[in-house]
């Protein structure tokens, strides 16, 4: 049998280990690092930095090094990673062996994901990136013409989807200092192992094990540790924390508190984040019910539509609807999606407002780094009234027709 | 005299072959299969059997010459008319897993009844008579899979018969069958071609059977020219012999067999008749003697029967009493040995 | 047990599942409630209304539509090839459809001309019918006009098989260069599902496979014929190759068309007829045509019902169920009887 019978059934059964998986694992307690020390961190300074959002990793300063650990790197990670940040030209200290040794600051810098690339520029560390996949989906401005001037080279060979394929050959040629991706602890998609046997340095980024919003944006101090720029990460940070708790407190004051749901069916399973995710956190943040608040998962579950309808048919609000262009685009792909209420009042967004010319969506950029502004986006749909006079960035309201 | 009903006219048989010239596997052939007629197909392997048989059913065109049925070009014949006249029965085996014998059999009726298969009075009276004369009666409930396999070869003649052919035309049907099963389908046939009145033809190598049993033979040789005739008139004109010539092998007139050419030992006399005597006298054949007339050489051997019991005697030089063939062949062996 | 016993056992049986599909799933609703819903009743609340109405019931009448014309194609299939374990996709129905489905997902997605198609009124589950279909198509007429040609059937199933791979390895080819959405699109396809026609694909679906079913049944006496083979079906007057044609045909229709709004669904095309012909104990395609209907129904409602994992919200995938439940039944139908492995027992 062709594509329908053996590899439906493998990808099915693949399918329903990572549904158990996500379902039965809780969200792992995390040491919650210690506030002690706020000083900006230098070489010769001590003690942890302040990291009060973010729970997947920990920044220790000591004399003439810093430790940076990853904590768990992937769901049902056993172990996490740990790395040494190094003066060029500094003593490697004696530690207990399982470290990676990385010198700083890193002056050739290469990432797999365009996820990072917002932090880069925030940071002014545009100079540093020597290579990036998939580049021509790079939103940010600065970058992308960097990229377009050929500054940047292309380190994925042109494949997509969930298995790129890397080019080893002028990932080595670029001789980089660092390179940074995500692992899932699945073979089949990692790529670590192979930099790893390749000799090339890499350090593993768990920005999207965060729960929260701001957790996954204070990695930029994660990233900031390896160029020696955390006094700017912090700072920058800070503003994006403050203007986002900011933002909150006015919508927690708002009197109403509409309902939300997201997604869209695909083919009869409906994947819906958690209630533990950090999109459940967004929209509480925004003063708005998600409907599936009630469930604890950090991870995505496969529903039945029929399932959604019940929760949703009342919904006020229906966003992230996945590559719609239009409410009849929409209703084209199933014409039950009529009967949600927030359907048949107009009250349906999408976050693929801003897209660049190569197909990328600034949301997952810009938008991921910079997530007080996507709160103020989300409170101005859910609150317009806390928000009068307010562009939004990324969000749109999804017209009756698709214009061009 | 009797009605014709398949005739070939100067058939040619063969394959066409695009951008060849068309493979000839036999030509000028010139028969006619007679209502009531048991007739066997015989001829070495690769004679070109089966292409016969294909281009009298209509399933393979001629390369040149016509084949008629009742005096018509059986070409010109839509399927299911030349179904109602013509039935077959092939050698392989039906994979008709747990269809009832009944059914089976009543799938012969298939050209004659609605689109839906529904059988009517006359078509059930077919099948019926169709079971009846095969004798397959006892066995019409059950599932085709569970018979032996000269009981299915027997439903599917039965088969063949219920499609009230005028025509049945076999290819090699006994060809898995044991010999009892082999004798028992040829009288079959041949009483359900006098019986029912249509033509049998059945190609085989069944050469004893066929010269037993059969109305008449169509010999098909590569090389030699097609030949048919009563099976004893063949036999006198010495038909058997040039068709199946072999270095190896010779037809013997007299018995009716084929014989391995075996080196000559020596002439035995042999005095006996009945049973035992023409045992006796194949025994001897067998090991390689020439049997003749009593008297007529040395060594010799007497049979005599006494009520029951059989007992030889072997005399040459000296006379010895045998009590089994086993013995007879020892001590004419030894008569010759001690002779040279 | 008389024939027309076990034939009111099967149907009482599809009754009984069809009536637990519509009132399990992710909330149970009370039997009572459902026959008054289906009734025509307006007392009960609006959402279960929906739920029946909207949801439960037009899946519940898909599986039994796809299950019977699935059953009927294998049916079909495993009589003209004479061998017990084709399935009705052996010809190239399924990776033709699924080339089709992958070239709207992934090409024209990934080239944006979803605008182009929503002008032209064909978007969304609406595309990926038509794709399926036209990609189904374009294999088949491949195959039919071998069939024309050729006279042996294991010529036929290899350029069936072959053309199945070069579809199968053309997705595999647009599957490395599309995006996650796409891809996860894609999977989601081939994964199966009866929950995605609507009441108004409903419209083409349902008389569409009526239409094949209804040739299986006109063909059922050229098929009994084909049960000896095509050597015996000649002689008896049967067109040999214009029967073939019409069972290609119109098991591809109903392969096709299931595939098409369904996504491919595995084992439901070869465990049903065996199934059948085990409890009826007969080969003959009058009965046996009536009895994969309900049964293929029966059966597909059956494994529907599990994929939906009652009283939870959770969905498994279809395909995953199916063949969970029909192998374990090929396997012990070929153990417990030898005679299966004779072809078209």
């Amino acid at each position: 049998m062709q594509v329908s019978g053996r590899a439906s059934s493998c990808l099915a059964l693949m399918l329903a280990v990572l549904v158990g998986a996500s379902l039965s694992c809780a969200p792992k307690p995390q040491a919650a690092a210690a506030s002690t020390s706020s000083t900006p961190a230098n070489a010769s300074s001590h003690g942890r930095a302040t990291v009060r959002y973010a729970k997947g990793f920990v920044l220790e300063y000591h004399d003439g090094y810093k430790v940076l650990r990853v904590l768990t790197p992937w769901r049902g990670a056993k172990e996490g990673f740990t790395y040494v940040l190094v003066p060029r030209g500094g003593a490697v200290p004696k530690l207990s062996g399982n470290e990676v040794i990385i010198r700083t600051p890193v002056r050739r810098f290469v990432v797999t994901s365009t996820i990072y690339v917002p932090y880069i520029a925030m940071l002014g560390l545009e100079d540093t990136l020597v290579g990036v996949a998939k580049g021509r989906m790079i939103t940010t401005p600065s970058i992308a013409k960097r990229f377009a001037e050929g500054k940047i080279a292309e380190i994925s060979d042109g494949s997509g989807g969930m298995a790129t394929n890397y080019n080893m050959e002028r990932l080595l040629s670029l001789q980089p200092d660092l390179i940074m991706l995500y692992g899932t602890g699945n073979p089949t998609y990692d790529f670590h192992e192979q930099l790893h046997a390749a000799g090339l340095p890499f350090a593993i980024n768990a920005e999207y094990m965060e729960s929260t919003p701001l957790g996954g944006t204070e990695w930029m101090k994660f990233i900031a540790a390896f160029f020696d720029k955390d006094a700017e990460a912090e700072q920058i940070f800070a503003g994006i924390a403050a203007r986002y708790e900011e933002e909150a407190a006015k919508a927690k004051s708002a009197s109403t508190r509409p309902t939300v749901f997201r997604g869209m069916d695909y083919r009869g399973v409906w994947f819906m984040p958690g209630g533990g995710s950090y999109v459940a956190k967004f929209y509480a943040d925004a003063g708005a019910r998600y409907l599936w608040d009630d469930d604890h998962s950090q991870g995505s579950m496969p529903l039945t539509m029929e399932a959604v309808m019940l929760r949703a048919r009342q919904a006020d609000f229906w966003v992230d609807v996945g590559s719609c262009g239009s409410l009849v685009q929409l209703a084209g792909f199933d014409e039950r999606y009529r009967l949600v209420r927030a359907f048949q009042t107009g009250r349906v967004y999408n976050n693929d407002a801003r897209m660049s010319p190569g197909g990328g969506n600034d949301y997952w950029e810009t938008g991921i780094a910079n997530p007080d502004r996507v709160l103020a986006d989300l409170i101005s749909i859910f609150h317009p009234e806390l928000k009068p006079g307010y562009s939004r960035v990324w969000y749109r309201q999804l017209p009756e027709r698709g214009v061009q | 005299m009797k009605t014709a009903v398949l005739e070939m006219l100067s058939l040619s048989i063969g394959y066409s072959r695009r951008s060849h010239a068309a493979h000839v596997v036999a030509e000028q052939l010139t028969a006619t299969l007679c209502e009531g007629e048991f007739v066997c197909l015989l001829g070495p392997n690769g004679a070109g059997k089966s292409t016969l048989l294909q281009t009298l059913t209509g399933i393979r065109a001629p390369l040149s010459g016509s084949v008629l049925f009742d005096g018509v070009s059986i070409g010109t014949f839509p399927p299911r008319e030349l179904a109602k006249r013509l039935s077959v029965v092939l050698t392989q085996r039906v994979a008709a897993g747990m269809m009832p014998v009944e059914k089976l059999v009543a799938l012969g009726r298939y050209p004659f009844t609605d689109w839906a298969g529904r059988l009517s009075k006359k078509d059930t009276e077919a099948v019926q008579r169709a079971i009846e004369a095969t004798g397959i009666g006892p066995l019409a409930g059950r599932p085709f899979c569970e018979l032996s396999d000269g009981e299915q070869q027997k439903v599917m003649i039965a088969r063949a018969l219920a499609q009230e052919p005028r025509v049945m035309i076999l290819d090699e049907p006994t060809a898995f069958l044991d010999l009892p099963h082999r004798v028992e389908l040829l009288h079959l046939l041949g009483r359900l071609a006098h019986d029912c009145a249509c033509a049998v033809l059945m190609s085989t190598h069944e050469l004893d059977l066929a010269l037993r049993c059969a109305d008449r033979l169509w010999l098909l040789a590569p090389g030699a020219p097609f030949v048919e005739g009563t099976p004893e008139d063949l036999v006198l004109q010495g038909a058997f012999s040039s068709t199946f010539a072999s270095k190896l092998v010779q037809f013997d007139q007299q018995t009716g067999a084929f014989r391995a050419a075996t080196q000559q030992r020596g002439a035995v006399a042999l005095q006996g008749d009945g049973v035992a005597g023409m045992w006796t006298s194949r025994a001897l054949e067998r090991a390689g003697y020439q049997v003749v007339g009593a008297g007529e050489a040395e060594p010799w051997v007497e049979v005599a029967m006494d009520g029951a019991d059989i007992c030889w005697w072997v005399g040459g030089k000296t006379s010895t009493p045998c009590a089994s063939l086993d013995a007879v062949l020892e001590s004419v062996s030894q008569e010759f040995g001690g002779r040279e | 047990m008389s024939q027309s016993l076990k034939f009111s056992t099967l149907a009482l049986t599809l009754a009984v599942v069809f009536v637990l599909e519509l009132s399990l799933g992710s909330v149970m609703i009370p039997l009572k409630t459902v026959i008054s819903i289906l009734a025509g009743g307006q007392d009960s609340g609006e959402s279960w209304r929906q739920i029946i109405l909207l949801f439960r019931l037009p899946r519940a009448v898909t599986a039994i539509l796809a299950g019977a014309a699935l059953g009927v194609a294998g049916l079909e299939m495993q009589t003209l090839f004479r061998n017990p374990l084709v399935e009705p996709y052996i010809l190239g129905v399924s990776s033709g459809a699924s080339l089709g489905v992958a070239l709207v997902v992934m090409v024209t997605d990934g080239l944006g001309w979803n605008l182009l198609l929503e002008r032209a009124g064909i978007m969304g589950s609406t595309a990926l019918v038509v794709a399926a279909t036209l990609g189904s198509l374009a294999v088949l007429s491949v195959v039919l006009s071998f069939a024309r040609k050729v006279e042996s059937n294991i010529t036929l199933l290899i350029v069936g098989l072959m053309f199945g791979y070069i579809a199968s390895s053309l997705v595999s080819i647009m599957m490395q260069f599309s995006v996650e959405h796409q891809m996860q699109r894609f999977i989601t396809w081939t994964f199966g599902s009866f929950g995605s026609v609507t009441w108004q694909q409903m419209e083409i679906f349902a008389p569409t496979l009526a239409v094949g079913i209804l040739l299986a049944w006109i063909l059922a006496k050229p098929l009994n014929a084909f049960l000896l083979g095509d050597g015996y079906a000649r002689s008896m007057g049967v067109n040999v190759r214009r029967v073939r044609f019409w069972i290609i045909a119109s098991s591809a229709l109903l392969a096709g068309t299931v595939t098409a709004y369904c996504g491919p669904i595995a084992f439901l095309g070869i465990a049903v007829p065996h199934l059948c012909r085990l409890l009826l104990k007969t080969s003959d395609h009058r009965t046996l045509v009536p009895a994969v209907v309900l049964m293929g129904a029966t059966l597909a409602l059956f494994a529907d019902r599990v994929a939906m994992v009652p009283g939870s919200q959770i969905a498994l995938p279809l395909n995953a169920v199916t063949s969970l439940i029909g192998a374990p039944v090929v396997v012990a139908v070929i153990l417990k009887r030898r005679h299966v492995m004779e072809a078209g027992a």
